[in-house]
């Protein structure tokens, strides 16, 4: 999957996502919609994307599901790895997704916006995975009105969504910020700057692993070529700053650092039973230690490949546990299997 | 006739406001006109004052501290026509009901949409079939602009083909 890949700037940013939510004309917003509505929505979005011969996008090998047909242990496996969001498992209406082959591409019917279409890719790719969704949307609107003002542009559910409807965001490993203290001045300035910053699993999850997402927060009076292109600039930014931090952490602190990232390498290889907050604390560190080759036997797409299939739905899912316990002996042997 | 706010000064000022997605326009005294557009105008605070517990918050009453009443003539049509919901609803979950909301609630999104945004205007992509009335409209007002600059500055070979042009889209329309 895409998610374990090692994309461009992978040693701290772990993948991009870009999403833009759209609304057709004359039903009201999922919440507010009935069951028919909400049924003629989907039907709507399906017909447009799978029901018309487009070449450039067979490619794609996009496919509908509908959310009514998986478990919820299943759709708690795809919200782990950021392909439907939290919100989708809920079976208060009629939900579906169109995914591409490839797990790139998610479109989510029904969730707080008819639409929201989401392009994902590893690494640093802002520009790419707003060209994508863009030229899904334009393809879209070719057969579907949508809500849109003059004034206000796409009308969305949240008035801090209105506008352009786009929403980037970038994740990010950021373990020289955290140990440095230095994460909050980051999180006060990024803030004043009109971004967000939310944990691995938005809010509520700060922290865990040292990982971060940054997003925009503006989406209305902006250019969707401009908040693309700022949050690029910003995000470089922290990239390269949080490079030299992991160095000088590195070199102010040596023994330190090394012996916190062998001791935590040690555990993933021999521990026996791993709760989930520990993998994730745990792997934090070994992909510290990888960046700063005070480790090279361990490659990134490893770690990448354990952070998804360590989670505990994914876990249920692939191993069909059942209960904590078993989830966290089972966790322990995924890991060790691929870090020895 | 008599300021249709206080119902007690001469009338001297005339307000345009959006209400139920229709304009309507009142006829106040230049105090009620004053206040009247006070309330209705966004704050220019800063829009990163609020921001970290963004959206219920923001659409109720209670701004910054201060409270801000709602005036008179607006809590008439607090349901919207298309699905029903009304402003104190939306005001306690930050949340619209449908794409008529925005026109009911119109004067009021203001407020918290510049809060949010810094801005109240959309600048962005423009849908290529539903849009494409808006594009011609904004291109005509950019030609029109550049017209009058040419001839200002006297440039009357430039304003003529300028001329053309406006000509041609307004055609099409």
């Amino acid at each position: 999957m895409w998610y374990n890949e090692y994309g461009k700037d992978g040693d701290v940013v772990l993948s991009t996502r870009v999403r833009l939510a759209r609304n057709i004309k004359n039903i009201p917003f999922p919440s507010y919609a009935k069951e028919k509505q909400q049924q003629e929505v989907i039907e709507k979005c399906r017909d447009s994307l799978l029901g018309r011969e487009n070449k450039a996008f067979e490619a794609m090998n996009l496919k509908f599901i509908d959310l009514a047909d998986m478990k919820p242990f299943e759709k708690q496996a795809i919200a782990e790895c950021h392909l439907i969001s939290p919100q989708m498992i809920n079976e208060d209406r009629k939900r579906a997704i169109i995914l591409s082959g490839d797990s790139r591409i998610s479109i989510m019917l029904n969730e707080e916006d008819h639409m929201r279409i989401q392009c994902m890719e590893s690494g640093f790719e802002l520009q790419k995975c707003f060209d994508t969704a863009n030229e899904l949307d334009d393809y879209i609107e070719e057969s579907i009105d949508y809500a849109f003002d003059n004034d206000f542009g796409y009308l969305t559910c949240c008035p801090t969504n209105v506008g352009t409807g786009l929403r980037a965001s970038v994740m990010l490993h950021l373990p020289g910020y955290v140990l440095t203290g230095k994460f909050n001045e980051l999180a006060n300035s990024l803030a004043q700057l009109g971004l967000t910053v939310r944990g691995i699993y938005g809010e509520g999850s700060e922290g865990l692993g040292n990982i971060f997402q940054i997003s925009n927060q503006v989406t209305l009076g902006v250019l969707e070529e401009d908040i693309i292109e700022r949050l690029k600039q910003i995000v470089s930014d922290v990239v390269s700053n949080e490079r030299e931090l992991r160095q000088l952490l590195h070199k102010n602190d040596k023994y330190r650092i090394e012996d916190k990232i062998m001791r935590s390498y040690g555990m993933l290889k021999n521990a026996v039973i791993m709760t989930s907050s520990e993998s994730m604390k745990r792997l934090s560190d070994v992909r510290l230690g990888v960046s700063l080759g005070v480790i090279d036997s361990v490659k990134y797409e490893t770690l990448n490949e354990i952070t998804y299939l360590s989670l505990p739905a994914n876990i249920v899912k692939n191993y069909n546990t059942t209960n904590e316990f078993s989830r966290d002996l089972k966790r322990a042997e995924i890991i060790k299997e691929r870090m020895c | 006739m008599k300021c249709q706010l206080c119902g007690k000064n001469e009338p001297t000022e005339e307000l345009w406001c959006v209400i139920n997605g229709k304009k309507s326009n009142l006829k106040l005294c230049s105090e009620c006109a004053a206040e009247f557009s006070k309330k209705m105008m966004p704050s220019y605070s800063s829009i990163y004052d609020t921001i970290g517990s963004l959206t219920s918050g923001l659409f109720g009453s209670k701004l910054g501290g201060s409270e801000v009443k709602e005036p008179e003539v607006l809590k008439a049509v607090s349901c919207c026509s298309g699905c029903g919901m009304s402003y104190d609803k939306f005001a306690a979950n930050g949340k619209l009901g449908c794409s008529e909301c925005y026109k009911t609630f119109h004067d009021r999104m203001l407020r918290p949409l510049k809060q949010i945004h810094g801005t109240y205007e959309h600048v962005g992509k423009i849908p290529g079939r539903a849009g494409e009335h808006l594009k011609a409209s904004r291109e005509l007002e950019k030609l029109k602009f550049k017209l009058s600059e040419a001839i200002q500055k006297q440039e009357f070979e430039k304003a003529a083909e300028l001329r053309d042009e406006i000509k041609r889209i307004k055609g099409e329309a």
